[in-house]
C-alpha cells in the first residue's frame, strides 16, 4: 500500500499561493456532510429485472 | 460553524476534507488494480477543486479478492489501511495544526472529515453496509 503524509498534503494545498482568489475561510458552497456514491445504472436495472422474473416464474 | 467559531476563537479554522476513490488499474495488463485514494479540502472552490494543486493523491489502497478473503475480513482490511493513512489528520482533528493560509496568515487548523465521494458499492464498503443491490440480488435469485 502506497501512502505519503497526510499532514504535509494538507499544508500544501491549504497554503497554495495559486488558490489565493477563491480561498474561503468558511466554506459555504460546495458538498455537504456525508458519504456520496454515483448511481449505478446497471445495478438498478438488475434490481427492477429480478421482481419481475420472480413474478413471471411464481406466474 | 465558522462564524461561531470567529466570534471566540478568530484565528482558528475548520478544514473540511474530501476524499475520492474509485478503484483503477494500475497496470497496463489491467492485473494490478488499486483504489486511488484522492484528497480535497472544501476551503478551495469548486471550480479550483480539481486543478493540480487542488487536489491531492493520497494513498493507493489495495484491493483484495472475493478468493482471498471474506466479506468481512476484507472489510476490517479496509477500513485498517484508512486508519494508518488518515491516523495523523485524526489526531490534527482533536489537538489542531499550524498552518498558513495562501493570504500569508497564519491559523491554527482543525482538519473534520467532509465527505467521502465514491461509487455505490464502495460506499457501502465505507459506511460497513453489507446488503448492497447485488447481495439482494443473490438473496432474491436463492429463493
Amino acid at each position: 500500500m502506497y501512502h505519503k503524509d497526510p499532514l504535509e498534503a494538507l499544508s500544501s494545498m491549504f497554503s497554495s499561493t495559486s488558490l489565493k482568489e477563491d480561498f474561503q475561510i468558511a466554506p459555504s458552497n460546495g458538498v455537504h456532510q456525508g458519504v456520496y456514491s454515483t448511481p449505478n445504472i446497471g445495478l438498478w436495472w438488475l434490481q427492477m429485472q429480478v421482481p419481475i422474473s420472480v413474478l413471471t416464474f411464481k406466474l | 460553524m465558522q462564524i461561531l467559531i470567529n466570534t471566540q476563537c478568530p484565528r482558528v479554522v475548520v478544514a473540511p476534507l474530501i476524499f475520492y476513490s474509485d478503484q483503477t488499474f494500475l497496470s497496463n495488463d489491467g492485473r494490478v488494480n488499486g483504489y486511488p485514494l484522492v484528497m480535497s479540502i472544501a476551503n478551495i472552490a469548486c471550480k479550483n477543486r480539481y486543478l493540480d494543486e487542488g487536489h491531492v493523491l493520497l494513498a493507493i489502497l489495495p484491493i483484495i479478492s472475493s478468493t482471498e478473503a471474506s466479506h468481512e475480513r476484507r472489510l476490517q482490511i479496509f477500513h485498517e489501511c484508512l486508519d494508518v493513512v488518515l491516523k495523523p489528520l485524526k489526531e490534527a482533528s482533536f489537538k489542531g495544526l499550524a498552518l498558513t493560509n495562501p493570504h500569508g496568515d497564519e491559523q491554527w487548523v482543525f482538519p473534520l472529515l467532509y465527505a467521502y465521494i465514491c461509487g455505490h458499492p464502495k460506499g457501502c464498503k465505507v459506511c460497513c453496509l453489507s446488503p448492497c443491490y447485488m447481495c439482494r440480488y443473490i438473496q432474491i435469485s436463492s429463493l
